[in-house]
């Protein structure tokens, strides 16, 4: 049997008439995992789920093969950056990566050696003995994320760590994420309301809306499932008028529009991508029909997102 | 035929002044601060004096014969003198706390919730400067202090002249009362009010506002008692809140006699100029504190 | 903050900068929340500190953080900012209304301002801002907490406000994606003082002028080693990010190459496009090279924001 990295049956979490997770099935494979929805969706309540801080009303969660409701041995495997700004504000940075490196049962010189490197490695060696009410709000994600990697876990549970940074910090931090994902091996589930950030460090999803999973896996494979939507294909050519006709001809192309802002570019909507891909090398390669730039316009997160909220 | 735009409009109307934009701070104000179910019963507590001395008025002219109102009506004074017995009753020592619990309880969310809500902010971005603002607050605290003040007393007081009719030679002593009672419920409501809007400002917590300014209102009076224990002097007398206010409205109201059913109850043996000075400093003070304590806020 | 010296344009710009950077604290003192040491500065034509009230006559401020007037539903709180800008009881009641439906609260209205979402608060916010019909608005953080759904409203809204309706706009924002959409230019400070400023085409133009080699993204559909080995052997130098591939390229030829390439080994090509600068590379840079220099700051401060 494979492995996956979460696995959830008929998920389910009440709070009193309050709805927060209605019947989540999903298999999510290993790598980093973007969980997306709006505010409010449910993000939170399945993460907390997930790493064993609050106990689902019905259903079954699996993270790496074993259940993670009173399960120690899973949850030392587990870092939790959690999302609260609130920190031990008087602790130096080493100071609180060394405290919860031994909470995690690290004894007190492997635990001093691990918080070095764990803040190395986060790129804060330099702020480690100050005080943690000095930091700046991207040094303060970087500690948090610091003190999940200290006991060297293999599964990485981040709650929007991406929240209210700049984008210098932001990009500094997507780095250390996808560093960690790629170059560590660890399984990552990133939580974000802010879609384009995610689409930037995977394309590995899970998208929840109020309550429930409405799409997972990755982003291209999800736009692809959802084939009964057109696609909107933009390409530069200086061939316009001799593509157009030609495309014209096929009936799986809908519609063939120069584009309003920029005449060297045609739009062109298909229902069948597929097909029409083909279509196209054939048409550059045999016809020597020339084609500069090719690109979906709604295939990316924020299109898939929209599609499927707003159907229901 | 034509189409209307339906969405975004300009306007190049009218702008309005100064005097407006404050006056719709004191009024917004004033109904959020002065809503609420409770309100009701509050105000009959806080109340309770000039409300019965008025009901006992009409019931008295329904029911009693005429020679029993005479002898009733007379036994309290004249007009002056009977609205004076009741600022008494509302203000002596005993009964003081109803309204300066009412003034505290209503207003100390005025700026302090302003300040939770960040409001500033929205205030602030607006063509009005900061001292508008504080006097727009300001205003809608007297408002919202003048419902245990001279609102219900001007109610008594109408309600009194209906009932024995203003003869020809009387009117002047009426015109007096009427601006007495107003002047010295004023000069209650600016006291008071100036205290609570300066400890409504300071911060977040609309209650820790409110404790604060009763427990300063209260205070002086204590420390006062606890003193007279010791020394006599009567000077010690003008902490009391509730003296200085009787001494105050004694002397705007001219000093009436007082003398119900021959005893004289409410004379009171302070100088009223003191208390008016003081009375008006300390909520001038006060006022410029608020102010004052505005023009440092940052506004996030 | 340092002294700064700048002019924006008329039209739509983004203030941008890194947290601390002194954007807030320059739009306070553009509203005259805080006095500025020294120096001069102009909104509007206007000296924001002698004409402060006349300023904030026609400006509205959208600030970041939550904001509300306490115990009042949403049509009173817009209809008393109104007032207090000036307008006529009838007329600010009207204006209340109306922006509220502009703004797509129009279920909302009557109802408690507590009770609000954050999305809804956002948009009362904005609301709040046009009531009192402003030549500018400064708008703090406009998308911050919004969901998807709500950030693309949002962003319509604002590029409807400064296309269709001329209104002037300043917005600060860490999401950048969010500015390129709503303006035309952007202002970037850093350490109190201005590292970039101009057009964002053109900012980002220079940019992907200034990477020296050229890159091609590309997206397949297929077998990706099989395409990856016979770009090897075809001797073209590439990338690979995740699922994209980077080719380098130096002329046009290399679109109809890789189709072929493609379309030989049965492998379809699903993006192609030339790699460009976005407004992030440019904030990103341009901060990093104004860190490594630390030049010396101006001596004076001056601000102008011209109609």
């Amino acid at each position: 049997m494979k492995e996956y990295f979460i696995e959830t049956y008929d998920l389910n979490k009440w709070y009193k008439e309050v709805m927060a997770l209605n019947k989540i099935t999903v298999k999510i494979d290993r790598g980093i995992v973007g969980l997306l929805g709006p505010n409010g969706a449910g993000k939170s309540t399945f993460l907390n789920i997930a790493t064993a801080q609050l106990r689902q009303s019905s259903g079954e969660i699996y993270v790496e093969g074993s259940e993670v409701w009173n399960n120690p041995e899973i949850l030392k495997r587990f870092g939790f950056c959690p999302e609260q700004e609130i920190l031990f504000e008087w602790m130096t940075g080493r100071k609180f990566v060394r405290e919860l490196a031994q909470i995690s049962g690290l004894s007190r010189e492997a635990a001093n050696k691990a918080a070095v490197e764990a803040i190395k490695l986060v790129g804060l060696t330099e702020a480690m003995d100050r005080a943690i009410k000095g930091y700046s709000k991207g040094m303060r994600q970087r500690i948090k994320i610091a003190q999940a990697i200290v006991h060297d876990p293999e599964i990485l549970f981040l709650d929007e760590p991406l929240q209210s940074t700049d984008p210098l910090v932001r990009r500094e931090l997507v780095q250390l994420i996808q560093k960690l994902g790629r170059d560590f091996g660890k399984n990552i589930l990133i939580s974000s309301h802010i879609l384009h950030e995610v689409e930037r460090i995977t394309n590995k999803i899970l998208l929840i809306y109020s309550g429930r999973a409405i799409a997972q896996g990755s982003i291209s494979e999800i736009r692809e499932l959802m084939d009964k939507i057109p696609f909107t294909i933009r390409i530069k050519t200086p061939d316009r008028k001799r593509l157009a006709t030609i495309l014209l001809d096929y009936d799986f192309v809908l519609n063939v529009a120069p584009d309003i802002e920029n005449f060297e570019y045609i739009n062109i909507r298909t229902n069948n991508s597929n097909a029409f891909y083909k279509l196209i090398q054939e048409l550059a390669v045999e016809s020597k029909v020339k084609i500069l730039e090719m690109a979906t316009l709604d295939a990316g997160l924020e299109a898939i997102f929209d599609y499927l909220t707003k159907r229901k | 035929m034509s189409v209307f735009n339906r969405s975004y409009r300009e306007y190049k109307g009218e702008i309005k002044g100064r005097f407006f934009r404050i006056w719709s701070i004191a009024t917004q104000t004033f109904r959020v601060q002065f809503s609420g179910k409770k309100i009701i019963f509050l105000l009959i507590l806080c109340n309770l004096p000039v409300i019965s001395f008025t009901l006992m008025l009409i019931f008295s002219a329904i029911f009693f014969p005429a020679f029993v109102r005479e002898f009733f009506l007379g036994g309290l004074g004249g007009v002056d003198a009977t609205m004076y017995t009741i600022i008494n009753f509302s203000f002596n020592p005993g009964l003081i706390f109803l309204p300066i619990v009412f003034i505290c309880a209503l207003n100390s969310g005025t700026i302090a919730n302003d300040k939770k809500n960040n409001s500033l902010a929205l205030y602030f971005s607006r063509p009005i400067t900061r001292i508008d603002y504080a006097i727009g607050k300001a205003l809608s605290v007297y408002m919202v202090s003048s419902f245990v003040t001279f609102v219900p007393w001007f109610v008594f007081l109408v309600t009194f002249n209906l009932l024995e009719g203003v003869s020809g030679l009387a009117i002047k002593t009426v015109i007096m009362t009427y601006l007495s009672t107003f002047a010295s419920g004023f000069l209650i409501v600016f006291f008071m009010g100036s205290i609570v809007l300066y400890f409504s400002s300071i911060s977040k917590q609309s209650v820790l506002g409110g404790i604060l300014s009763i427990l300063v209102l209260f205070l002086p009076s204590l420390v006062a008692s606890l003193i007279a224990e010791f020394i006599e002097a009567d000077w010690i007398q003008y902490f009391s809140i509730a003296l200085i206010i009787v001494a105050a409205v004694f002397l705007i109201f001219g000093s009436p006699s007082t003398s119900m059913f021959g005893m004289n109850f409410f004379e009171s043996t302070l100088s009223g100029g003191v208390a008016i000075t003081l009375m008006i400093t300390i909520g001038i003070i006060f006022l410029l504190m608020t102010i004052n304590r505005l023009y440092r806020e940052e506004v996030s | 903050m340092d002294a700064i010296s700048f002019k924006m344009n008329a039209g739509a710009n983004a203030l941008l900068g890194p947290n601390g950077a002194g954007k807030s604290t320059l739009i306070k003192i553009l509203l005259s929340y805080l006095k500025a040491d020294q120096g001069e500065a102009q909104l509007l034509g206007h000296d924001i500190f002698k004409e402060g009230m006349l300023i904030r006559q026609k400006v509205g401020y959208m600030p970041e953080h939550f904001a509300i007037i306490p115990g009042v539903n949403a049509v009173k709180q817009v209809s008393l900012l109104g007032r207090i800008s000036g307008l006529p009881k009838e007329e600010a009641m009207q204006r209340a209304h109306e922006t509220l439906q502009y703004v797509g609260l129009n279920e909302a209205r009557y109802r408690k301002v507590k009770e609000f979402s954050t999305g809804m608060l956002q948009r009362l916010k904005l609301a709040q801002t046009l009531v009192n019909d402003p030549e500018l608005i400064i708008l703090d953080e406009p998308t911050n907490g919004l969901d998807p759904n709500g950030r693309i409203d949002m962003i319509e809204l604002v590029k409807e406000i400064s296309k269709e309706h001329g209104i002037n706009l300043i917005v600060s924002s860490h999401l950048l994606p969010d500015i390129e959409a709503t303006c035309e230019f952007a202002t970037i400070i850093n350490k109190g003082a201005v590292v970039a400023q101009g057009k964002i085409s053109e900012l980002t133009y220079q940019e992907t002028r200034s990477v020296e080699k050229k890159n091609m993204k590309v997206e397949i559909r297929g077998d990706l080693e099989r395409f990856l080995a016979a770009l090897q052997t075809k001797g073209i130098p590439f990338q690979l990010f995740e699922n994209t591939i980077l080719v380098q390229y130096s002329d046009e030829e290399i679109s109809t190459v890789l189709l072929k390439l493609a379309y030989e080994n049965d492998i379809q090509i699903r993006t192609m496009v030339p790699s460009e600068a976005i407004l992030e590379d440019v904030f990103v840079h341009r901060i990093a090279d104004m860190n490594n220099k630390n030049g010396l700051p101006t001596k004076e401060t001056k601000i102008e924001v011209s109609k």
